[in-house]
């Protein structure tokens, strides 16, 4: 046996244009449409065959709606199809956003190490010269 | 007298003999262009745009026969075959490519023992 060796990108959605009035909030992004979103992409860039050696291993791990940040899986061995078509994403469902990549993991669980850290290093950073009585307050919003 | 040429290294680019064919032997009337579209539109549909930006350009077109020479870079050449070979419709109609001969030497294009009338 043989391991299916997989690569994660860890990515963050940023919205872009305008609110439009009536229309549902900013954000609302689910693991489907960001799927659907960057499945495009890759068939549009690398075709049919990118389309196909993805098949097997591409999906949408994680999707954390509260922080925007999402990991797409794909199979290591054409990865970097799925990441050339990563900057490419204009719109995710009808919400205009792009996605930046912030890390390419080789397991979920080194991912999340990563997305701790970070998420930490922008507490540490939001929180900087404003007084916090309760330190315990600065160690939320891990993960 | 001859000349002898000894090359080293990778190829830098293929050469390939093809001829479009159409199921039902209509006259469809092909041009260099056309031709030139339904080769960028078979990488389009398998490796997507960055499957058309790869340079494969038409160096001999025989308009009744509707076969060509093209010139690809290395690189490109498998993608390029594969997308001609895996073509299956063209201006709504059925239809093939057919490889005849391939080489990173143009010079091999002259002769083609395969269709030699004895």
């Amino acid at each position: 046996m043989v391991r299916l060796k997989n690569r994660y990108y860890l990515c963050e959605i940023i919205p872009t244009g305008e609110k439009k009035q009536g229309t549902h909030l900013v954000g609302g992004f689910t693991e489907r449409l960001v799927f659907k979103a960057v499945q495009k992409e890759v068939q549009d860039l690398h075709g049919d065959y990118g389309q196909g050696v993805l098949m097997g291993s591409f999906s949408v791990s994680y999707l954390n709606p509260d922080t925007n940040m999402v990991m797409i899986r794909a199979g290591r061995d054409y990865h970097r199809l799925v990441g050339s078509a990563l900057p490419l994403v204009k719109k995710i469902g009808h919400q205009e956003a792009f996605l930046r990549t912030i890390h390419l993991g080789g397991t979920i669980r080194s991912c999340q190490k990563f997305l701790i850290k970070h998420n930490k290093q922008f507490v540490k950073s939001a929180t900087e010269g404003v007084d916090v009585a309760d330190p315990e307050v600065k160690e939320q919003g891990n993960g | 007298m001859y000349r002898r040429i000894v090359s080293k290294g990778k190829a830098e680019y293929f050469y390939l003999h093809v001829t479009l064919e159409f199921e039902d032997f209509e006259d469809v009337p092909v041009d260099a262009i056309k031709f030139k579209t339904i080769i960028v539109d078979a990488l389009q549909g398998l490796f997507g745009l960055a499957g058309a930006s790869i340079p494969a350009d038409i160096l001999k077109f025989h308009q009744p026969k509707r076969s060509a020479v093209l010139r690809v870079p290395s690189s490109g050449f498998v993608k390029l075959w594969s997308s001609l070979t895996l073509l299956g419709t063209c201006m709504g109609r059925r239809c093939a490519f057919r490889v005849h001969q391939v080489t990173p030497h143009l010079m091999a294009l002259s002769a083609n023992s395969r269709e030699w009338q004895l």
